[in-house]
């Protein structure tokens, strides 16, 4: 350590730069959770009281859920999309502001829609997490179709556990982007 | 600033910067090929680049690899 307590730890943090916005990784897989939390929430509340008003094999159920997953989908698409130009406009301000305190150029700013190495490490990570309960779901839903269960319960169980996996993989993503790994 | 490290190898990359004409993190990560991001991450300790880009740092410096990553000994650590 004594080559580290040699340099100037005091002129290294003299290097001032613009507050770094959130990587691209991370707005996306911030996108995606919060579009699949709101679009299951929005499925269930249309969903469970007709399933406790009236017998299940009587619940419309179908189309709610693909207005749920496609839901999902879109939502994730425009959050990306709403992200990178909030993050850009930030970035800009932000920038501007730094360079005209500092008196230096913001040209060196990196891309903010770019990824590299270290957001697919963290996305192969998150998703392992993703399949693992993915896979339990499969499980799940084979057991059910195996005791004759309403298609109510096999259908519901792959769109309850498909959330929760994805959620979770959601989670392990940005412990890893927030608290390294 | 930024909690907990998630590896228990250290580096000079913030020193090393500032030895270099105060490189940024900007210039760093245009150097080496990733996101200023990930700069952040390996100076703050919260992610552990690959041999290969330990390399391309050190490089990206002009000093050898030692002089940039330190790993602590067992009576250290």
């Amino acid at each position: 350590m004594a080559a580290s307590e040699d340099r100037s730890a005091d002129t290294a943090n003299e290097l001032t730069e613009p507050p770094a916005p959130m990587s691209f990784g991370e707005r996306n897989v911030w996108a995606s959770a919060i579009a699949t939390a709101i679009a299951t929430v929005a499925y269930l509340v249309v969903v469970v009281p007709r399933a406790l008003a009236s017998p299940v094999d009587q619940v419309d159920w179908v189309m709610p859920m693909v207005w749920a997953i496609g839901g999902a989908i879109v939502g994730t698409i425009v959050l990306s999309i709403a992200g990178a130009i909030g993050s850009e406009v930030n970035g800009t301000i932000t920038t501007s502001v730094w360079a005209s305190l500092s008196g230096r150029t913001g040209r060196e700013i990196a891309p903010l829609h770019e990824e590299d190495i270290r957001d697919r490490e963290i996305n192969e990570l998150g998703e392992r997490t993703t399949m693992s309960i993915m896979a339990s779901s499969l499980f799940m839903m084979l057991v059910l179709a195996i005791g004759d269960a309403d298609s109510f319960w096999i259908g519901n169980t792959a769109l309850i556990v498909g959330t929760i996996g994805t959620l979770a993989g959601a989670g392990v993503k940005i412990r890893a982007y927030r608290r390294g790994f | 600033m930024g909690g907990k490290p998630a590896t228990r190898v250290t580096n000079n990359i913030r020193a090393l910067r500032a030895e270099h004409g105060e490189m940024t993190q900007a210039g760093l990560a245009a150097a080496i090929g990733v996101t200023r991001q990930t700069v952040i991450a390996i100076e703050q300790g919260k992610y552990s680049p690959s041999l290969e880009m330990a390399f391309q740092i050190a490089r990206a410096f002009g000093v050898p690899l030692d002089e940039v990553f330190e790993y602590p000994g067992p009576e250290e650590g």
